[in-house]
């Protein structure tokens, strides 16, 4: 063989060896975040603004000035803490845990069997279907009795995974009351978004273009227009923690004021399409609400302002907040589709949930 | 990247698992699933040593340097361009951070294309010739390179449940779990074994194929991009996918296409016109096709068999009729022209 051949030959095996230094995961990481204020060139409107907000919310804060004010007003205005204050019915917060199994002699059905709801001691959930002005809405009403049991659950083991599975699934998973899709929260180019998971941050970065919901340690529902940064800092300096955290919107109810609808917020919210949201009516009090569309049924689907009308003139809602809708709306009772039969289920990385806080020894003897 | 960064790196199957720390300044990492990628480029490179009558030993050799080199730098090129959640957040100094994860089947094999061909140019070789001898091991590299998918985020299908009929392969070496609850298909193996297939047809196409440089790479195109449209619709991963359109899908079609444009005008030149015109004519309608077929998948509630039979006989029809293209193109009198 040439001395070239054999010299060139070396060379490409010790290049291909170098390979394994290079190539460490095919896929990518999911347990860290694309930093994206490395140098680099400027695109023009390839990016939102954005700002980093993880330290709004982080434990060990650096002293500075600004900070100090922070722990006065910490000192002035306790954080309520649920995990510390008594809760017969706290569930763990974390993503892993599910909820408590519920009891199936919870479930209520109507004369022709169809579920209306759930009762046990501790969650009291009512569904029904409203069809009006041509859009099937599902509608569950949901009274917990504490903050704990309004939560979060995904595909994988990991708030960074990339697994999807079925609602009906997950809910299984979570031993779920009622669930409902969340924001498919690894689905679209939100690198930027801000999003928690049963306290877990997953990304913590404001998208000017789009609203902010964060449940807080209250259960409440925080909304945050355009990712309101003075909101959330006075949020996070009042003591508050997003247990679970949502970038989808828009905005429909704040505070007891029906929002006006941006006609260029993503999601074509000008035309009709399946809808879904989460509002809140009082102290640990839930609506959770589908407008039906498509083909999938004989409902039309909603515009985001019929959605937001719906909330507040129908359900009473003091906060409302659109989620994912098209075909990865549903909502799921008793680990079935509360939907039109036609509805075929989507694969999705997370639900949003109302578990059970009762032990099942309770019932189960 | 830190070294901190990667140390912590969560494992997923191979992906991310140190084997070993070379004593080089700080300890670089030797990774478990880069070593899988080295040990299918040693195996490519081999095989086209073995493979190089045509082209020469010293043509071949350069070549594995140059797909050494285009390969990796291609594959993570590609994936950074073609991925939604790197363009958003685009940096440059994100293209090399290859500890971020991140490589692209497709980008490595289009490098390692583009290494070989510059090869036959610089060796002044036939590219067809080139391209021939390194079609059979670009499937031997698929083959090896698929294995570090093993029980990783890369390779598995949307989830498999008894109301779409699929729960029979729970407990089987095909379904993939990592928590028990939700049980996925393991479509790696699919493709490990298409690429075996693949394998074996081409290195006893070799001889069928030789008057005609260049044609046997044809059938590479037509093969694997066929085959791989129909994995890559399976794939439920979100590796490289801008919201529900997956790039690499596109890239398998494309290839696919570009092979039968190229024998159908050659065809139609040589005056075989009807095989030629029925195959370009079809390519947008089986595009279309396909894309309805990803819309009835997604929110259909027709059997899922069905819709990936329908698939599969859209893929070996468009196959059957390049492969037609291309046994007609050796039978095509006068000079042989090089798809190079």
């Amino acid at each position: 063989m040439k001395a070239k051949t054999v010299l060139l030959s070396i060379l490409c095996v010790l290049l291909i060896l170098c390979i394994p230094c290079v190539v460490s995961f095919g896929a990518e990481r999911t347990d860290i975040e694309i930093d994206s204020q490395d140098e680099g060139e400027d695109f023009d409107g390839l990016f939102d603004d954005e700002e980093d907000l993880s330290n709004l919310f982080d434990d060990d804060e650096e002293e500075d000035l600004g900070d100090l004010f922070g722990k006065l007003l910490n000192i002035l205005i306790p954080a309520a803490n649920a995990e510390e204050a008594e809760d017969p019915y706290a569930l763990p917060v974390d993503i892993t845990i599910p909820g408590m199994e519920p009891n199936p002699k919870g479930y209520r059905y109507n004369e022709n069997l169809e579920i209306i709801g759930y009762t046990d001691d501790s969650i009291n959930v009512d569904v029904e279907t409203v069809f009006k002005d041509g859009i099937s809405w599902r509608v569950a009403r949901v009274q917990i009795k504490s903050p704990t049991q309004l939560r979060t659950g995904i595909a994988g083991s990991k708030v960074s995974g990339k697994k999807t599975a079925v609602p009906t699934s997950l809910s299984k998973k979570y031993n779920a009351v009622i669930a409902m899709n969340g924001d498919d929260y690894q689905q679209g180019t939100d690198a930027k978004s801000f999003e928690y998971r049963m306290g877990e941050k997953v990304r913590s970065k404001s998208n000017a273009k789009r609203d902010i919901l964060i449940i807080d340690e209250n259960g409440d529902l925080n909304i945050f227009v355009k990712s309101d940064k003075e909101k959330l800092t006075a949020f996070s300096q009042a003591g508050h923690k997003p247990v679970n955290a949502f970038t989808f919107g828009p905005a429909l109810v704040i505070d007891g004021e029906i929002q006006q609808i941006p006609k260029d917020y993503k999601y074509n919210p000008n035309n009709n399409e399946p809808r879904s949201a989460i509002g809140q009516v009082g102290e640990m009090s839930y609506v959770l609400v589908i407008a039906e569309g498509r083909n999938e049924s004989d409902s039309r689907g909603a515009k985001v302002d019929e959605l937001a009308d719906f909330m507040f003139y129908e359900l009473g809602c003091v906060q409302a907040y659109a989620l994912d809708g098209g075909n990865t709306a549903e909502m799921v009772i008793n680990h079935k589709m509360y939907m039109d039969p036609k509805h075929t289920e989507r694969d999705q990385y997370d639900i949003i949930y109302f578990a059970s806080a009762v032990d099942p020894a309770e019932w189960k003897n | 990247m830190s070294m901190d960064m990667i140390e912590t790196a969560e494992t997923i199957g191979l992906e991310g698992k140190v084997l070993f720390r070379l004593p080089i300044g700080n300890g670089i990492p030797v990774y478990a699933y880069g070593a899988v990628i080295a040990l299918a480029a040693l195996a490519c490179f081999f095989m086209l040593i073995i493979r190089s009558r045509k082209i020469g030993r010293d043509t071949a050799a350069l070549a594995g340097c140059l797909m050494a080199v285009l390969g990796t730098v291609l594959s993570r090129l590609v994936y950074c361009f073609a991925t939604e959640s790197f363009l958003s957040a685009f940096a440059f100094s994100n293209l090399y951070a290859v500890s971020l994860g991140g490589f692209s089947m497709y980008g490595a094999l289009g490098g390692m294309v583009l290494g070989a061909w510059l090869a036959s140019k610089a060796g002044r070789k036939k590219a067809g010739d080139m391209l021939d001898a390194l079609a059979p091991c670009l499937m031997l590299f698929v083959l090896i390179a698929r294995c570090g998918e093993w029980n990783s985020n890369l390779g598995i299908s949307r989830q498999l449940t008894e109301e779409r009929g699929n729960a029979w392969l729970f407990g089987t070496v095909f379904a993939y779990t990592e928590d028990g609850y939700f049980y996925y298909l393991r479509t790696y193996l699919f493709e490990i074994a298409t690429a075996l297939i693949l394998f074996i047809v081409l290195l006893a196409s070799g001889k069928a194929t030789e008057k005609k440089s260049g044609n046997l790479f044809l059938r590479f195109m037509i093969l694997f991009g066929a085959t791989q449209v129909i994995w890559e619709a399976l794939r439920s991963d979100h590796h490289m996918k801008f919201n529900f359109v997956g790039v690499q899908h596109i890239m398998s079609y494309t290839l696919l296409t570009i092979a039968i444009v190229i024998l159908a005008v050659r065809a139609i030149r040589s005056g075989k016109k009807g095989t030629a015109v029925l195959a370009l004519s079809l390519i947008l309608p089986v595009a279309g096709a396909a894309v309805g077929l990803e819309f009835l998948l997604d929110r259909s509630n027709i059997s899922r068999y069905l819709l990936y039979a329908i698939y599969a006989v859209m893929m070996a029809s468009m196959a059957v009729l390049g492969l037609t293209l291309e046994k007609q193109s050796r039978t095509e009198p006068g000079e042989t022209k090089n798809i190079g």
